[in-house]
């Protein structure tokens, strides 16, 4: 797959990556070499997902079948709620990359701004950031603008390198994703197609331009995602033939005024609902 | 040695699963389709919802929005702390649009703290749908949830020999003026025993002006969780039956509910909607007893609160 987007460390991290989010091997591994053959190289999982160690020994098997190297491709893994209770963040960093089995991580995420704790938790991520190779980059997961401020706004703090959060045409949120540009934040989109549901599958403007590029609505919508240029969607799927209809989307281009009009199908709308995931968020 | 406990543990696991089917432990596990979890959000594509009311026993009675258009929840429970309210609030608030109104009832006591007043096993009802981290004593909960026989050995087999009849609304009903009289002089007791209080119209007592301290913090902390997240919080507080309103005077009034709401409501320019002696909803269909209000009471009333605010 084409093209990568460069953090503010310089990191560069390819455009798309594969959510690993509750498979189990059987389940991956046809995946992610489906992934792989459609031209992936970028792999998202957490702790809280429960199969850091599936992804690890899927990475391990796969990796020499498509004659790649670990630093050929990236792999995110995010630190839990009850890790940040815990408090032991350089320990469940080892945990993260035993059950990984690599030797470091390309992009390690706080998973939810957890109240009370998730600014001691981003102070020990960036000392183990500047202090270890353990982790290239660092970057959260579901912050709004009031979390982030508390990690941007002091300037001896690290300013995360990724936000990764609920975006798709139904919820652009234009405020933080404003705030994210002008701090240098990129974004990683998770749900990039709101599960196809009926106001996106059934919007009028997607549609019409399925019809005008000969294109499905996802590959629609994921090109979307892509020209916005700061936006790197995760795709999930239990399906391996959708991993290359996914990257074929490299071959057309939306034209500003259809950018617009897609945009303007947000209404807030959140598939996952945060506080359910994190109380007090 | 696995096979051996477990084969040991056998009679007793048989036994708990048996508890666990009796209507005395499944009374404690409460209607949970109306808290939009993890299984919810995926069964139901509604969001953005315009409405949530928390509170205790009045408030699951006064609101019902089947007669409006609003997507809205009544998360009230009976009975339910103002901590709890708040509990449930953090972990459920995103299912409200940006503006979305929050509703926290007041009854003329909520200003008193109930801390410590009510059975731990209260909480119970919570393992089904609140973290653990928000639960208190989440340990104690979740073994008496798990292990009712364990927990409750001796209730436990009594049940088994008798169960407890399936749970239906706890509610009195009245049915003449007398009843509802007779039944606002109940609460009135209940209230006074409760809190302590043998004159409605003396000062705050010494005692519960400590707990309206700590009532005061939760409220406060309330109110600016929900500005902080572009929530818009309403104090309400809702009718009852002139039977049991006219038990509270004006020095009562302002003792217990408005020199309490005032000053942090105003603070926040949060409105306050208080309907204790509102003359529309004085009608004998329109509660249960002189404390709820009836299905037709609560449609009316959440009807017109709505077109106020």
């Amino acid at each position: 797959m084409r093209n990568c987007i460069e953090l503010n460390n310089g990191t560069r991290m390819p455009l798309m990556a594969i959510g690993t989010n509750w498979m189990n091997y059987k389940e991956l591994r046809p995946i992610v070499e489906a992934g792989l053959k459609a031209g992936f190289r970028a792999f998202d999982t957490a702790r809280d997902y429960g199969n850091e160690d599936v992804v690890g020994a899927v990475i391990k098997d796969v990796l020499p079948e498509f004659g790649l190297k670990r630093s050929d491709i990236f792999i995110t893994t995010k630190i839990g709620n009850y890790q940040q209770i815990k408090g032991e963040i350089a320990k469940e960093l080892e945990q993260s990359l035993n059950n990984l089995q690599t030797e470091y991580i390309d992009l390690w995420l706080m998973h939810w701004p957890y109240p009370d704790y998730y600014c001691n938790t981003w102070e020990k991520m960036s000392m183990l950031y500047t202090e270890t190779d353990k982790v290239k980059a660092i970057g959260v997961a579901n912050f709004q603008q009031r979390h982030l401020e508390c990690l941007v706004e002091p300037s001896d703090i690290i300013t995360p390198m990724v936000n990764q959060m609920e975006f798709h045409p139904l919820r652009t949120s234009v405020s933080l994703t404003d705030y994210m540009q002008k701090n240098n934040i990129r974004l990683q989109a998770y749900a990039p197609l709101c599960r196809l549901i009926p106001p996106l599958k059934e919007a009028a403007i997607l549609k019409s331009l399925e019809k005008k590029y000969s294109k499905s609505i996802g590959q629609i919508i994921l090109r979307w995602h892509i020209q916005k240029g700061f936006v790197m969607p995760i795709f999930k799927s239990y399906k391996p033939t959708r991993f290359s209809e996914n990257t074929n989307i490299f071959d057309f281009e939306l034209t500003a005024q259809e950018m617009q009009s897609i945009d303007a199908l947000d209404i807030d709308y959140k598939y996952h609902l945060e506080s359910c995931n994190c109380p007090g968020y | 040695m696995k096979l051996i406990k477990r084969i040991i543990r056998l009679p007793f696991n048989i036994l708990n699963n048996l508890v666990k089917k009796t209507n005395w432990y499944k009374n404690t596990i409460p209607d949970i389709s109306i808290y939009p979890g993890d299984k919810w959000y995926r069964d139901n594509l509604e969001r953005n919802f315009d409405a949530v009311n928390l509170g205790s026993s009045s408030a699951l009675y006064a609101f019902d929005y089947s007669s409006t258009r609003l997507k809205a929840f009544n998360w009230a429970m009976q009975p339910q702390s103002m901590d709890y309210s708040f509990k449930v609030l953090k972990q459920y608030f995103s299912i409200l649009k940006k503006g979305g109104i929050v509703i926290i009832p007041f009854s003329p006591f909520s200003a008193l703290s109930t801390k410590g007043k009510w059975p731990a096993t209260y909480n119970d009802r919570y393992y089904y749908f609140l973290d653990p981290v928000l639960i208190d004593d989440y340990e104690q909960v979740a073994l008496r949830r798990k292990y009712p026989l364990k927990a409750f050995p001796k209730a436990s087999i009594k049940h088994l020999i008798k169960d407890a009849p399936a749970k239906r609304a706890n509610i009195s009903t009245c049915n003449s003026d007398k009843e509802f009289e007779n039944d606002a002089a109940r609460w009135i007791t209940m209230w006074s025993n409760e809190f302590n209080i043998t004159n409605l119209d003396a000062d705050v007592s010494n005692e519960n002006k400590a707990g309206m301290q700590e009532r005061r913090t939760t409220i406060e902390n309330m109110l600016d969780f929900c500005i902080e997240r572009d929530l818009r919080p309403i104090i309400v507080i809702p009718p009852m039956h002139p039977a049991l309103s006219r038990k509270f005077s004006n020095t009562f009034c302002n003792n217990y509910i408005h020199r309490f709401l005032s000053p942090i409501c105003e603070k926040r320019n949060v409105i306050i909607k208080d309907y204790i002696r509102d003359k529309r909803f004085t009608a004998n269909a329109l509660f249960y007893n002189s404390f709820f209000m009836s299905k037709e009471g609560a449609q009316l009333f959440t009807k017109t609160l709505f077109e106020e605010i």
